[in-house]
């Protein structure tokens, strides 16, 4: 009986070869699509949870309760810190939900974001000389008379240079009046006086008073780096998540303050912009094939080198001058004595020479040159905003730049440095009572004004306004630094308050049930936390594969349709043309029930069999490619893929999936053509074909 | 008992708003075994009285009887089982399916009926492509096989079940008049072996003086 059907369900399959074969492609390709894209959106959803939850949301996330936004810890859309409140004591929180045998740790931590205003290069060099007396005055071994005069050299140097660009024209003067010019460029000729320098060490102050007040104006400050930076226990931070790793420097030693930069931020940010370039270009020639010749960026990049060799000039160490003007000349083999000028040379960058001169430059000039606007060891100014909306500056030692192992160069997951604990609850505006004496004390002392709330969002809010700062708020903002320098004084004071904590599970497949408890707990111990799984903690990024897979399923499903559409067209022109047939086998006695079946087999045949192939399809391609892994292609990437390469393999039960929506999908589809075929008379047979 | 009985039939069509009355009111009754034409010129309603025989179609007023049956009293199911169980029909057209070959063809209403075995099947299909004579065409599609030989493989699918009664619409209307003579010829023979009831129509003379009795039609009625 069935293979009846099967004959007469197959017929018309081969009947209308363009059609079938349409209906065909277009399941082939949505099968294809729906088990391929759902082995990837699912092999991206797990890389992206372990990108999460392995850099920054551990399985689960408390915050207060009172938190007037939810908590996203990549920030909100338009990057500001999510406002969440504080939950003032830790350890009464750790202490609680340890007690949940399934919570493994807790990482108490912060959001927040910083600026960092380098100055320009005069007024650090004149910083570090201040700096050098100061220690020397306190009688500090470690500074020696030879080092003084070492980085009175370097600003001689530097003071040269920029005389040399006054007189070529090629200097940044960033001076108004014409007026305020002239004394500038008079007081760069005084300072540039060998009498100048007789007695330098005897009126250092004033000396680098004139200097940094009145010549550094006739350079641009450097532009202000901002970072994102989380404050958290950095021990526990280390030991919880697997991934960290120290690249450059060190770890903060246990009970020292301390910043750590992102190393992709410190290779992005923090490094200066020529050197930058030169990687943008050999990252774009080696890894993205580019030619220079045929890349307008490319060429814009070099373009940009050459105009502004000046930032690099000016990170020269003077003391090296004349070995690198040789070993320039030897290379470039030129007869110049001018450094700026065979630096000219050296940047005349071609597609043949690149990547010689990349070499050449990372081997043979870095050494001599300050790459990097912040060295590790240094200790920087980072001035924040404070929960009530006052600045707070600190000054902190940076040890080191860490990365997350296997997403090393993702923009998202270094889009936060570390600092901390203390250092970022000072920052965040936590203070303790005896802290809140002593800045009053030394606020008193120094008489300071107090900066508008306006004026704090100038600063905050964009350079320009800040650059219209009067020139004694700006002291006063960097007096501010100073006065909460505390660097080395070790962390005496209690202060338990924290932002959000990350919490590990021991069994992360039991967060419903964590979840649960920990609300239990809350309830019980009035602990006044919500907690939320990572993927609501990490906000927008979180919901980021739910996305993809609603528009990967909705394709999908338009795609489907348009197959039903299809079936049911041409299942409804079959009947159109089988009338005679169709009323003929009911004549001969053929029940309704019987038609419906061969309609039924019909489509089933098309879909399973199209369907089949499209999914043969899709996973040959996963075992093949999927094994293989996709490579993450720019850093974006690696962090939804959680490593360089994205491997994915079948999900059989969305196989399954697929397969009952094709079924039920074509099932649809017959209904309308069955019914009419079922309608059609046995009188039909009686018709001659006319 | 008459296997085939019309009481006063009547049938009219509905031709847009026009009533065209096809039957005026037919009576006649078939026996059993008889071999019955249907003569009478085109449009007198020799195909009506078939249709309405055949139960494919009903009667707008008037009794038709069918194996005891009053048609107008079965619902779809039970004219079709009607239809598969004591009915075998020879179309003008032949009407076979495509798809099919010549066994499959006439195996098909077996298939529907559904009260045979496998072997059981067999036997009586490949009885019946003998008693056709397609022996060597049992493979054949239709469309390989000259009109006259369809006509058998039709004969053999509306015997195959072995009905009391089988009805014809002119099945020599679409063949030459030698191969039509020879279906005629199969026909009666099936008719004095078997016993089987044969009612169709024909407006050939010489079928029509073949055949033990003849109901004439003219303008919808019968001709005394
Ligand atoms: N479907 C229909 N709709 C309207 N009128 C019809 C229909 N079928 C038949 N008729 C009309 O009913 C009458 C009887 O038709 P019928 O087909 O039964 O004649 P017939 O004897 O079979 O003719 P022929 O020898 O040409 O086949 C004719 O007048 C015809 O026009
Ligand atoms: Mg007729």
């Amino acid at each position: 009986m069935n293979w009846i059907l099967f004959k007469l369900a197959f017929r018309n399959i081969f009947l209308h070869k363009m059609k079938t074969l349409i209906v065909g492609s277009i399941l082939i390709f949505g099968s294809f699509l729906a088990v391929m894209g759902n082995s990837i959106v699912d092999a991206i959803a797990s890389g992206m949870k372990n990108s999460i939850t392995q850099s920054v949301t551990g399985d689960l996330q408390i915050y207060s309760e009172k938190a007037k936004e939810a908590l996203s810890v990549f920030g909100n859309i338009d990057g500001s810190p999510s406002d969440v409140g504080y939950v003032p004591n830790f350890d009464k929180v750790k202490t609680a939900l340890l007690k949940h045998s399934n919570i493994r740790s807790i990482i108490p931590m912060g959001g927040n974001f910083a600026l960092m205003n380098p100055g320009n290069f005069i007024d650090i060099q004149v910083e570090k000389l201040r700096t050098l007396y100061k220690k020397k005055a306190l009688k500090d071994p470690q500074v020696s008379s030879l080092e003084i005069e070492s980085a009175k050299q370097q600003l001689l140097f530097l003071l040269n240079d920029l005389n040399e660009g006054v007189k070529q024209n090629r200097a940044e003067v960033i001076l108004d009046t014409q007026s305020e010019l002239e004394s500038a460029q008079r007081d760069l000729q005084i300072a540039l006086a060998p009498s100048f320098w007789e007695d330098f060490d005897d009126n250092f102050e004033s000396k680098l008073e004139l200097i940094g007040n009145k010549v550094a104006p006739l350079v641009f400050d450097d532009s202000m780096l901002y970072f994102n930076y989380l404050g958290t226990d950095l021990e526990a931070f280390k030991n919880n998540f697997p991934q960290f790793e120290i690249v450059k420097g060190q770890f903060i030693p246990e009970g020292e303050r301390g910043f750590l930069i992102h190393d992709y931020v410190y290779e992005t940010m923090v490094k200066n912009r020529i050197a930058r370039r030169m990687d943008e270009i050999k990252k774009a020639v080696v890894e993205d094939q580019q030619k220079i010749s045929e890349s307008k960026e490319l060429q814009e990049l070099i373009k940009a080198n050459k105009e502004q060799i000046a930032e690099l000039y000016l990170t020269l160490d003077y003391s090296h001058k004349p070995v690198l003007t040789q070993k320039l000349k030897t290379y470039l083999n030129k007869e110049e004595e001018d450094l700026r000028l065979l630096l000219d040379h050296f940047f005349e960058i071609q597609e043949e020479n690149f990547l010689s001169r990349y070499d050449f430059f990372y081997k043979e000039m870095a050494p001599y040159f300050q790459l990097y606007k912040i060295s590790i060891g240094d200790v920087i100014p980072l001035t924040a905003m404070t929960k009530v909306g006052n600045s707070s500056a600190i000054n902190v030692k940076v040890w080191g730049t860490f990365h997350f192992k296997s997403f090393e160069n993702s923009p998202l997951a270094g889009s936060f440095s570390l600092i901390d604990l203390n250092s970022f609850r000072d920052l965040y505006g936590f203070l303790t009572e005896s802290r809140r004496k002593q800045n009053q004390e030394i606020a008193s002392e120094m008489g300071v004004l107090d900066l508008s709330k306006d004026d704090l969002e100038a600063i905050f809010g964009d350079d320009k306004k800040a650059e219209e700062l009067s020139e004694a708020q700006q002291a006063q903002v960097s007096q501010e630094k100073i006065a909460e320098n505390y660097t080395d004084a070790p962390v005496v004071e209690k202060n338990e308050a924290f932002i959000n904590a990350a919490l590990f599970l021991k069994d992360s497949s039991q967060m419903e049930d964590s979840i649960a408890a920990i609300q239990e707990i809350n309830k019980q111990e009035n602990l006044g936390i919500k907690v939320v799984d990572w993927r609501s903690a990490s906000g927008m990024v979180g919901q980021m594969t739910i996305a993809l897979r609603i528009i990967l399923f909705g394709f999908v499903l338009i795609l489907f349709m348009i197959a039903a559409l299809m079936i049911m067209n041409s299942l409804l022109m079959a009947t159109m043309e089988r009338q005679q047939e169709i009323g003929t086998m009911r004549a001969i006695g053929a029940p309704k029930g019987f038609l419906y079946k061969i309609y039924l087999i019909e489509t089933a045949v098309t879909s399973i069999l199209f369907s089949f192939i499209g999914t043969v399809l899709a996973l040959a391609v996963i075992y093949t490619v999927g094994r293989d892994g996709i490579p993450a292609q720019g850093d974006v990437a690696k962090f939804f893929f959680s490593g360089p390469r994205l491997h994915f393999y079948p999900q059989w039960g969305q196989i399954l999936v697929v397969f009952i929506i094709i079924l039920f999908i074509s099932f649809i589809a017959t209904q309308y053509p069955a019914w009419r075929a079922m309608k059609i008379s046995p009188l039909r047979a009686m018709q001659n074909r006319d | 008992m008459h296997p085939i009985e019309l009481v006063n039939v009547k049938k009219d069509y509905l031709l847009g708003n026009v009533r065209v009355p096809a039957l005026k009111g037919v009576s006649f009754a078939i026996e059993p075994g008889e071999f019955t034409v249907i003569a009478g010129p085109s449009g007198s309603g020799k195909t009506t009285v078939l249709n309405l025989i055949g139960c494919v179609d009903t009667a707008t007023e008037g009794d038709v009887v069918i194996a005891s049956k009053k048609t107008s009293d079965l619902n779809d199911r039970e004219l079709t089982s009607l239809r598969l169980n004591t009915l075998g029909f020879i179309f003008q057209s032949f009407n076979l399916i495509p798809v099919l070959d010549v066994y499959d063809n006439i195996e098909f209403p077996l298939l529907l009926k559904k009260d045979l075995t496998p072997k059981q099947r067999k036997e009586r299909v490949d009885y019946f492509i003998e008693r056709v004579g397609l022996k060597n065409h049992r493979k054949h599609r239709p469309s390989e096989l000259s009109g006259g030989q369809r006509q058998r493989v039709a004969i053999a699918r509306a015997l195959v079940t072995k009905p009391q009664i089988v009805l014809a619409d002119e099945p020599t209307a679409n063949l030459d008049s030698k191969t039509g003579q020879s279906i005629i010829d199969l026909m009666k023979e099936i008719n004095s072996i078997d016993k089987t009831t044969f009612i169709f129509s024909t407006h050939d003379y010489s079928i029509m003086n073949q055949a033990r009795r003849i109901i004439q039609l003219q303008d919808g009625m019968i001709l005394k």
